[in-house]
């Protein structure tokens, strides 16, 4: 305590005020001078085992602070009781508590990471494999020209497929990196919604499907342009795939004061209920999954929506569709 | 999901009278809340939907069993401490808004801070107004403001101290259905965007179909308690 440059002010002070006062006092009468000496002194005394007390307090404080960051999160030092430091101490709980949850999502984030590398070796690896055979194939000589062709086709289609799933990783894991900036500019949601779906009208036509969209043309967010549209092309094109020829797409959107909503559903086969709260996963595959899906377009459209102060839901019923609500929140929390 | 254990509840029950006349209003409930869920408590009227909740809070003795909010065995605590440890670790939300008729939106929302003898950090509380869109209502009183704005400023006051757990009884029961979905918008916005973990008892299914988890009470037993996303 005594090494604090506060207290030796403090006792300094004090000692001053205990001379002075006993010299004065002393003056007047010599007994009132011993009164007052004593009387400060204990005043003195009280007030340094107090102190002494809050430094200690202070001192048991940082001992904790110390087996935190130790990696011992389970210690409580709340006491509840009223005044700044019971305060301090509820604070550094709180502070605690936090941390050791980081903690945890890290410890999660490290095992994903190893679980993810499997999966995108394996969805590299199958690619590979194919056009190692075919390449085998193609080297004999004495191949017809219409398998060589059909071959090479196969080739490219295969290569087409690695191209996409490599750039599609990168952006998903830049966009967990968190190294992908967002744009906030102000979004117009039919807009946006146009934008999304201009390559998706081909095949939809091509499966006879229809698409519906309602909401008031000024509906806006604020958000990425760009992004948002690749999020919301992501959905629609999982409603087309799993929604049977002349089925129809829906989407509607609406704003409140606290959110813009988009919503599209379609009239599919739906989502078997083990599989919705997985179906954001990064390589989940749920029942209905075609047997090339990678499962890889609804995780990144959870990502940018996440990464724009957003959210997105599904609910679904089996043999009636899917529905999908996505919610832009207009204030950062 | 994060596997923090922010809410343990053991063998609860709560009997209310004695003898011939006693009701059991809680038969032995026992469950446990992880960090940021979200979970709506459903069921019948006299199921022992509030009993659960204000016991939970701290606001109610019960007959046997133990709450453990974030280690501490709350009842273990004597009623000054208790009173403490609800106002920095429990924030509660009332049907009927329970705001402070003389105290202006800004004095009621950080009530609980004013009590600890603190002074609210005017920057997180400027979020959270914004959030609430009270930005422009500081000033006013309770009686000056809609149903849907001061069950907001009560929402801003069980959030000001950044709580443990957040506990509504019916929050939108006495709201239009545009104010409740407001209401639980702003609620569910708290829940993933600050990982506040919250429990809501609530009559309506559509509210309920918005939570994690849901659990449903009848004659003071959880009947079922079903994770509906994750």
């Amino acid at each position: 305590m005594l090494r604090n440059k506060e207290i030796k002010i403090y006792i300094a002070i004090m000692t001053l005020v205990l001379i002075t006062g006993t010299w004065v006092s002393y003056h007047i009468d010599p007994l009132a001078g011993l009164i007052t000496f004593l009387s400060l002194l204990c005043i003195i005394i009280i007030s340094l085992i107090f102190t002494n007390w809050r430094y200690k307090k202070i001192a048991q404080l940082s001992q904790y602070l110390k087996r935190i960051s130790a990696g011992d999160y389970t210690l409580d030092v709340r006491d509840n009781d009223e005044g700044e430091l019971s305060i301090l101490k509820s604070e550094i709980y709180k502070v605690t508590v936090m941390l050791s949850e980081q903690a945890n999502i890290l410890k999660k984030d490290k095992l994903f990471l190893a679980d993810s590398i499997s999966d995108i070796s394996h969805q590299l690896k199958t690619p590979i494999t194919s056009m190692f055979v075919m390449n085998d194939l193609l080297q004999d000589e004495n191949l017809p020209q219409d398998k060589r062709i059909e071959f090479t086709k196969n080739i490219s289609s295969q290569l087409e497929r690695l191209q996409w799933l490599v750039s599609s990783l990168l952006k998903l894991s830049k966009i967990d990196a968190g190294t992908i900036e967002f744009k906030k500019e102000n979004v117009n949601v039919r807009k946006l919604i146009d934008r999304a779906v201009e390559h998706l009208l081909i095949p939809m036509e091509l499966k006879n499907q229809t698409l519906e969209v309602t909401g008031n043309e000024n509906d806006s967010f604020i958000g990425d342009m760009n992004w948002s549209s690749e999020a919301i092309t992501n959905i629609v094109k999982n409603c087309i795939e799993h929604t049977p020829d002349g089925g129809k797409i829906s989407i509607s959107h609406s704003e409140t004061s606290i959110y813009t909503m988009i919503e599209i559903w379609d009239n599919g086969a739906g989502i078997h209920k083990e599989d919705l709260p997985y179906i954001f996963n990064r390589f989940y595959k749920g029942k209905n999954a075609h047997n090339d899906s990678i499962g890889i377009g609804l995780a990144m459209a959870k990502s940018i929506i996440e990464k724009q102060n957003g959210i997105i839901e599904v609910s679904s019923k089996l043999g009636q569709g899917t529905k999908f609500t996505i919610k832009f929140y207009k204030s950062v929390v | 999901m994060s596997t923090i254990e922010i809410l343990r509840v053991e063998n609860l029950s709560k009997i209310y009278g004695k003898g011939e006349t006693a009701v059991k209003a809680l038969d032995d409930v026992s469950f446990t809340v992880t960090k940021g869920e979200f979970i709506a408590v459903v069921g019948p009227s006299g199921s022992g939907k509030s009993t659960l909740l204000h016991i939970l809070g701290g606001v109610d003795r019960p007959t046997s069993g133990r709450v453990i909010i974030e280690g501490t065995d709350i009842y273990k605590l004597d009623e000054t401490k208790l009173a403490i440890f609800r106002r920095r670790q429990i924030g509660l939300i009332y049907q009927f808004y329970n705001l402070i008729p003389v105290l202006n939106v800004k004095e009621n929302m950080t009530l609980p801070l004013l009590l600890d003898g603190r002074t609210p950090d005017e920057a997180e509380l400027t979020k959270i107004v914004n959030t609430l869109g009270l930005s422009d209502r500081l000033d006013y009183l309770p009686n000056q403001l809609s149903g849907g704005q001061q069950q907001r400023v009560s929402i801003g006051r069980a959030l000001i101290s950044n709580p443990a757990i957040m506990l509504a009884d019916e929050p939108t029961g006495n709201l239009d259905s545009k104010n409740s979905s407001e209401i639980i918008e702003l609620l569910k916005v708290f829940n993933k965007k600050l990982k506040q973990t919250l429990i809501i008892i609530t009559h309506d299914e559509r509210i309920a179909l918005q939570a994690d988890r849901v659990m449903t009470m009848k004659d003071g037993r959880i009947i079922t308690d079903e994770v509906i996303r994750s």
